[in-house]
């Protein structure tokens, strides 16, 4: 596929006025517009690029595949097409929860890309194993899939594009009116399995570039003993603690993130 | 927190944005066996099964933040006992004194049954039209090698490899190469339709002149035009072109004409026209035929659907507009259709203009 296929594809945005290229990667749930808050604040220093993996926001719908969807393998080679669509060498690549791992995975891959990983709320195993605590047992995960097949019967009211109304930022109405968290259900429900399932533990000491983690203090989805496993285990790290709380701090503390993202890269 | 609103027949909390439970009703409070005082100041993920918290984090809470409301959502809250109850939930984010996510809980046991009883009915049906796909498929392929054989045979003998045949058995042997080819032709109908329900037929688009498409297509069913004593006429501009699958527009032209001539009788008239309007080409034929009710309109492009015919037997499994249909759709086009019982029916063929 050529360069442009790939914008299309992965409805790529490219804005900032700095040359250092920052590649933005959202999790699973929603779409690029979850950076709303941070990606901003980085756009007088860096080429700042957001996309959304297939099967997510308004990516190409026709580019589903379910066999290479079914590994966390086959979004990481999303960033990867996006990387080499740009061009891009020595990016920061920002990845919320379940994109950490897929930054590292397209680091490892391919190391040239890469200059360093931020990892919001990582977690490289969301399962609790022998000696390992990841938060969540199997059932659990059974629990959030029944969860979401029960919302799709209602998707096209609630979670479907939907006129954004937000009190605190009204600039941003319209913005978000089309596409907003808006997915096909089935490739969400493919995303959650292939996220909640996957197990990366054995790609953690082979990260080729160094890292920040931004471990929230009260994280349900990442919880702090999972943030303490990757300090001990990824090489040339940081963990960062932040005040905030939740899985989300991007969106619920936007101004804390940026200050520990911007400490990290001027350290 | 007023009277009216504390004992409300449905469950009420306000929540900050990092989920700490600011205030509770006590109708709430109580469903769940705990009481107000209990419940405020904790965070709301204590009240959520551990699915329901990946899914609060996930998709409520950035809704709620980004988005300003959640409507309709379906979440499940978990008693002081450990019983998670089915909730319908319905929030909105606004500033009352501080910037609180004020949420309404509606408890949904039967309508939970009634749901389950559904997702579980489209699941099954979902896997039974996949296995009905798969299974066509496999039994077309299978079919396909003895028809072969037959077919083959029955050439060789009307040939006369085995020595010269006496006219009962030249008859004989027409027939079964005739029912043969009828055979494949619905067997081919079938292998198609599974193709395209599973996805896996490929396109391959090119620029097509529309009106080289109809002769050629008119060229094949001549004779039975003939035979039917229809009168067939064509208006396409020469130069007209569309994006299309030569191949493949040639078999929804071919459907299309096979059906026009099934449903008109003798001496009626069958034409084909076509109209460029923006980046798309219409391609419309026109018959003179029995028309179709408006009862039947909405279920013709369903597969396995047969329409009446007036004649007589007819020929194929009710697969062909299905497949048709589908067709166009691959091309990133459309079929439909138009009809007055007694007056005629107009199929219509939309496909992008070639540049």
């Amino acid at each position: 596929m050529t360069g442009n296929g790939i914008v299309t594809r992965n409805n790529v945005r490219v804005s900032g006025r700095g040359t250092r290229p920052m590649l933005f990667a959202h999790g699973f749930g929603c779409d690029q517009n979850m950076w709303r808050y941070v990606a901003p604040e980085f756009e007088s220093d860096y080429n700042v690029i957001l996309f959304d993996y297939v099967g997510c926001g308004k990516s190409d719908p026709a580019a589903w595949d379910e066999h290479r969807y079914a590994t966390l393998d086959g979004y990481a080679q999303d960033v990867l097409d996006v990387a080499a669509a740009l061009d891009l060498h020595d990016a920061v690549f920002v990845g919320h929860s379940v994109s950490s791992m897929i930054g590292l995975l397209a680091a490892k891959r391919d190391p040239s890309r890469f200059s360093d990983l931020i990892m919001i709320g990582p977690s490289p195993r969301y399962i609790n194993d022998e000696g390992y605590v990841g938060g969540f047992e199997r059932e659990d995960i059974e629990g959030l899939l029944a969860l979401m097949d029960r919302n799709y019967i209602g998707w096209a009211t609630t979670l479907a594009p939907v006129i954004m109304k937000n009190p605190e930022r009204p600039e941003l109405a319209g913005e978000l009116e089309e596409s907003f968290c808006s997915t096909d259900p089935h490739k969400a429900r493919r995303f959650a399995e292939t996220t909640f399932l996957s197990d990366n533990r054995a790609d953690l000491a082979h990260a080729p570039v160094p890292s920040l983690i931004l471990q929230c203090s009260e994280d349900a989805i990442a919880p702090v003993e999972v943030g303490n496993y990757l300090a001990r285990t990824l090489p040339h790290t940081t963990l960062r603690v932040l005040r905030a709380t939740g899985h989300c701090p991007h969106v619920s503390h936007p101004e804390e993130t940026v200050a520990a993202m911007k400490d990290y890269l001027g350290r | 927190m007023d009277s009216l609103l504390d004992s409300a027949p449905c469950g009420f909390v306000a929540v900050a944005d990092d989920g700490t439970i600011l205030e509770v009703n006590t109708t709430l409070a109580a469903l769940l066996a705990y009481t107000r005082l209990d419940l405020e100041g904790w965070h709301l993920q204590k009240i959520l099964p551990p699915g329901g918290r990946i899914f609060y984090h996930t998709h409520v809470f950035p809704l709620l933040k980004l988005q300003g409301h959640v409507e309709e959502l379906y979440v499940q809250l978990r008693t002081k006992d450990g019983v998670d109850v089915p909730m319908l939930m319905n929030g909105v984010r606004r500033d009352r004194g501080g910037i609180v996510n004020d949420c309404v809980f509606v408890r949904m046991f039967q309508r939970q049954q009634f749901e389950d009883q559904l997702v579980q009915a489209r699941r099954l049906a979902e896997e039974a039209n996949a296995s009905k796909a798969a299974f066509l498929s496999m039994m077309s392929h299978d079919l396909r090698g003895p028809l072969t054989a037959i077919s083959g045979h029955a050439r060789l003998l009307a040939g006369g490899l085995h020595g010269p045949l006496n006219q009962g058995q030249l008859d004989s042997v027409a027939r079964i190469q005739e029912a043969g080819e009828d055979l494949l032709f619905m067997i081919n109908d079938i292998l198609d339709f599974a193709r395209l329900e599973a996805g896996h037929v490929e396109v391959r688009p090119a620029a097509v002149r529309v009106a080289a498409a109809v002769t050629r297509a008119e060229r094949l069913v001549r004779l039975r035009l003939e035979e039917e004593r229809l009168t067939f006429s064509s208006h396409c501009d020469a130069d007209t072109a569309v994006i299309a699958d030569p191949d493949r527009l040639q078999q929804i032209l071919l459907n299309l004409l096979t059906n026009a001539i099934k449903f008109t009788r003798p001496g009626g008239s069958i034409t084909v026209s076509c109209d460029t309007a923006g980046d798309r080409v219409q391609l419309r034929i026109t018959d003179t035929g029995i028309g179709i009710d408006a009862s039947q309109l909405t279920r013709i492009f369903d597969p396995f659907v047969q329409l009446q015919a007036d004649t007589t037997a007819t020929r194929g499994v009710g697969l062909g507009l299905a497949i048709s249909r589908d067709l166009a759709r691959a091309m990133n086009g459309e079929l439909s259709v138009e009809s007055e019982p007694g007056a005629g029916s107009v199929f219509t063929v939309v496909l992008p203009v070639a540049p």
